[in-house]
């Protein structure tokens, strides 16, 4: 009962639409009348919904799917890296660090949204140290030092290291 | 109708207007000849409607006929009342003076009853004088007693849309708003509604609108007020930068609304800012060529925090200011601001936070500015207040402008703001525009259909930082999705962080924007854990037709509600004793809420906050049953620190570090996101290691 339960939620999320193929006809029939409810709920609530566990006979069903996955009991799915921020500069350089995504090089100023960021904050005696969880899926970023006197303010990229290197952004 | 005009014989010429127009017409006589304007009184945009009246002398004392559809002014060229129709040519009336109304002379205050057909002129020291319209031979009489009270210095004055009154606001260093009985000319004053700072007011032109606002344009500078004369104390505030001129009258159809306009851009600063029209928010009519940034949209009407237009639709049309430094107490900051065409730009920062724009806050002042891009330096004061506030600039071609009200060219860009102590870092996670998202599966202890959109929570976390050690923290939460019946409770929990460390009456939170005054500080918790709702379905419901919020096809909204919370601490925390983020976010169970079997079966009863749901290896909170450890299909095991996992090591919740596209009802995880087995799979992390980047575009939830 609780097997099919599971499986006939698969098969109603399958691309396929194949929800019958392997089962008895008792089994259809309960597949079928299971499915009024996963319509109506799929979560919690209703009052109506039963708990769904697995069984092996169905796991081995397909290959490559949640069915048959199994995840390290210490790996937590975070999808994220963490990079480094090291700006030193002279001691008495009055400057703001911005790093943010997204910005245009192609413009002059430079064109950074300044209201996307992961990191903002003054140089304090010239320095900036942080550590920072980011996304996977992010690339490259630019960072940003503006100055108060007016000079012309730093522009650097940083761009995602490979897998197995340690991920940094140094200015100095 | 007929109309008998005696001196042309032009009758039929004359046309009239549409049925009661909105606009206001101005007739100013710049030179020696009367020019007509078309006023927009939303924005003060006007335009030139006729410069050819007909004659060579001023009209004056306008009011537009309700009944008729005509304009109706005081001719000084003939010295008699004029009829204007849709051509705007003056014809003047054959009207019969008695000897006190001959004896008057020519009228600058005058206006078209709303309940009569008559036409009121007023002359200070001779009275209120009536020319009944309904009669051919346009008799012109003084109405009897009025020259007592004929001691009033007005130049306009207008009929109240209903009541019967003429109300007008005096001349001079302090206006006066008056009630003025067309019976009598008695008048009662109602206070002083306005007080001048330099020079005093000349309001030319009074004219009404439907809801019983009296707008008052001022000869000298153009700017249109606005006066509600039914208000207990009423007041003028500036509504709009009209036309100015020396000589200026007004005439309007009490009866018409003052429509927004077609080309209007709005603000979208929060709603006590002045965003809505109906708060005369901040408006300009939209013209080519004169823009902050480049863009600017056309709006019908404000769209305030936290649902403003730029995030909603996806365009960000705020692309004039930007801020490549932050805004530290007592120190300078960077402003660079890009112009298309040139103007003036003034600028306002609500620096104490009390959600106004006070005069205390303009920190830009009638800044000219000119095509191209530039930096603007301002001073944060001392008196500044640290946290997150709202900045409105404005640019146009009138110099000097408040933060309210209408102007007829540039645009209005509202930013939010973060101003902290000085030295302080801010880092965001995932960014300071983005938000990762929680996905949570509610049927634990058993395993649900991993369709992942049970709860979906969108998350931002800033961490403000001085001398490497953690001042506070701040959230962003967002309800995405819930595609389930359970009711839940969103909190989340500092791991690591001893409750009492935090500086519970300083935390700052907001629901939808509305600041909450009471402790969202969980009692009975070792650790800090701050509670968003005990109930999520208290803040969405599904739609119509749908049993979900935004999980099935067709169940589209772009309402997310949003929780602001700032959690300051007692200690700073240094970085190494900072948890991990995004901490640890989880739902729980709405107490006295129905659960599922095997949740009721491990506690002996509905669980409630007993029921907690979190990441995987996320420790639970004090408020959790331990009898959930194992339970249903629960493969936890405390020695090892392992939780909320199965025996597959499937979790009940998974973080996606973006503003995830989230599955729609019933579709699997590993069917929308093809790669998330393999990533799940390989517990070094490695392998698609952005796999939530690329779904199923047909099993996504979509708007």
């Amino acid at each position: 009962m609780k097997s099919i339960t599971t499986r006939s939620r698969d098969a109603a999320a399958s691309p396929t639409g194949s929800i019958a193929v392997g089962y008895t006809r008792a089994q259809r029939l309960l597949l079928l009348l299971t499915l009024g409810s996963i319509l109506t709920a799929c979560g919690g609530g209703g009052g109506s919904s039963q708990p769904a566990t697995q069984t092996d006979a169905v796991a081995t069903a397909l290959s490559s799917s949640l069915d048959d996955l199994v995840v390290a009991p210490t790996f937590n799915l975070q999808a994220t890296f963490t990079l480094t921020v090291d700006i030193e500069l002279d001691q008495n350089t009055r400057g703001y660090f911005s790093l943010c995504d997204p910005y245009d090089q192609s413009k002059s100023p430079v064109s950074v949204n300044f209201e996307s960021c992961l990191l903002r904050g003054p140089l304090v005696a010239g320095q900036l140290k942080e550590s920072l969880q980011v996304a996977n899926h992010v690339r490259e970023l630019m960072a940003v030092i503006w100055f108060y006197d007016g000079s012309d303010p730093i522009y650097q990229r940083w761009q995602q290291a490979s897998a197995d290197t340690a991920q940094e952004l140094r200015i100095n | 109708m007929a109309l008998m005009v005696g001196v042309t014989d032009v009758a039929s010429a004359i046309e009239p207007f549409a049925t009661c127009p909105s606009q206001a017409f101005i007739i100013q006589t710049p030179a020696s000849t009367p020019v007509a304007y078309g006023v927009d009184l939303g924005t003060g945009s006007y335009a030139t409607l006729s410069s050819d009246m007909g004659i060579n002398a001023s009209i004056n004392g306008a009011g537009f006929s309700f009944i008729d559809n005509h304009l109706y002014g005081w001719d000084y060229q003939h010295q008699t009342l004029g009829i204007i129709g849709n051509d705007y040519r003056i014809t003047p009336l054959d009207v019969t003076k008695d000897t006190a109304s001959v004896n008057a002379g020519n009228f600058f205050v005058g206006d078209v009853a709303v309940n009569e057909n008559a036409w009121y002129g007023y002359r200070k020291n001779h009275g209120l004088f009536r020319v009944d319209l309904d009669i051919n031979s346009y008799p012109m009489t003084r109405v009897p007693g009025s020259q007592s009270f004929a001691n009033i210095n007005i130049t306009d004055f207008a009929f109240h849309p209903d009541n019967g009154y003429i109300y007008a606001v005096t001349n001079g260093n302090n206006g006066q708003l008056l009630k003025i009985d067309p019976s009598s000319g008695q008048y009662e004053q109602l206070g002083t509604v306005i007080t001048a700072t330099s020079g005093g007011f000349t309001f030319g032109a009074q004219f009404f609108d439907p809801q019983g606002n009296l707008y008052l344009s001022n000869n000298g500078t153009g700017v249109i007020y606005r006066v509600h004369v039914d208000s207990v104390s009423p007041v003028a505030e500036i509504f709009s930068y009209g036309p100015s001129s020396s000589s200026n009258d007004g005439a309007r159809c009490a009866l018409a609304e003052v429509p927004v306009g077609d080309k209007v851009d709005f603000g979208d600063a929060p709603e006590s800012y002045a965003t809505l029209m109906a708060d005369n928010g901040a408006r300009h009519t939209i013209v080519d060529g004169f823009a902050l940034g480049a863009l600017v949209d056309n709006e019908a009407d404000g769209y305030p925090a936290p649902l403003s237009d730029d995030a909603s639709d996806g365009i960000d049309d705020d692309d004039g200011v930007s801020f490549p430094t932050g805004f530290e107490v007592g120190e300078d900051a960077v402003l660079l601001v890009t112009v298309t065409g040139s103007g003036y730009l003034n600028g306002w920062i609500d620096w104490n936070q009390d959600g106004t724009f006070d005069a205390h806050d303009q920190a830009i002042t009638a800044l000219p500015v000119s095509e191209g891009t530039r930096t603007v330096t301002v001073s944060v004061p001392s008196w500044a207040t640290a946290g997150g506030t709202w900045a409105r600039f404005r640019l146009s071609s009138v110099a000097n402008i408040v933060p309210t009200g209408g102007v007829s060219d540039g645009e209005v860009e509202d930013y939010p703001l973060s101003i902290t102590e000085t030295g302080v870092t801010v880092s965001y996670y995932p960014s300071s525009s983005t938000f990762t998202t929680i996905a949570y599966e509610d049927l634990y202890p058993d395993k649900g259909d991993f369709d992942m959109n049970d709860v979906v929570i969108n998350l931002r976390i800033a961490t403000y930082s001085k001398d490497n050690r953690v001042r506070r923290v701040g959230f962003t939460v967002q309800l995405a999705a819930m595609g389930a019946g359970y009711h839940n409770g969103f909190a989340i929990q500092l791991p690591g962080i001893a409750r009492s460390n935090v500086q519970e009456a300083a935390i700052d939170w907001s629901i939808q924007g509305i600041t909450q005054s009471t402790s969202p500080l969980e009692d009975g918790q070792s650790n800090a854990v701050v509670v968003f709702t005990s109930d999520l379905w208290q803040h969405v419901s599904g739609g119509t037709g749908c049993y979900y919020f935004r999980a099935e096809p067709g169940c589209g909204s772009n309402y997310r509600p949003t929780w602001e919370m700032v959690v300051p601490f007692n200690n700073p925390i240094t970085m190494d004793q900072m948890p991990r983020l995004p901490f640890d976010p989880f739902i729980f169970a709405t107490p006295n809420s129905a659960r599922g079997l095997s949740a009721n079966q491990a506690v002996g009863g509905n669980p409630g906050r007993q029921l907690e749901i979190h990441l995987k290896n996320k420790p639970p909170t004090d408020l959790f049953s331990p009898a959930f450890f194992g339970a249903g299909d629960d493969a936890s095991s405390v020695g090892q620190s392992q939780y909320f996992q199965d025996s597959n090591g499937m979790a009940w919740a998974i973080e996606v570090p973006d503003t995830w596209k989230h599955p729609i009802e019933n579709q699997r995880l590993d069917y929308v996101y093809p790669e998330f087995v393999g990533f799940a799979a390989d517990p070094t992390g490695d392998t698609n290691p952005d796999w939530y980047l690329t779904p199923d575009n047909s099993k996504i939830f979509v708007d």
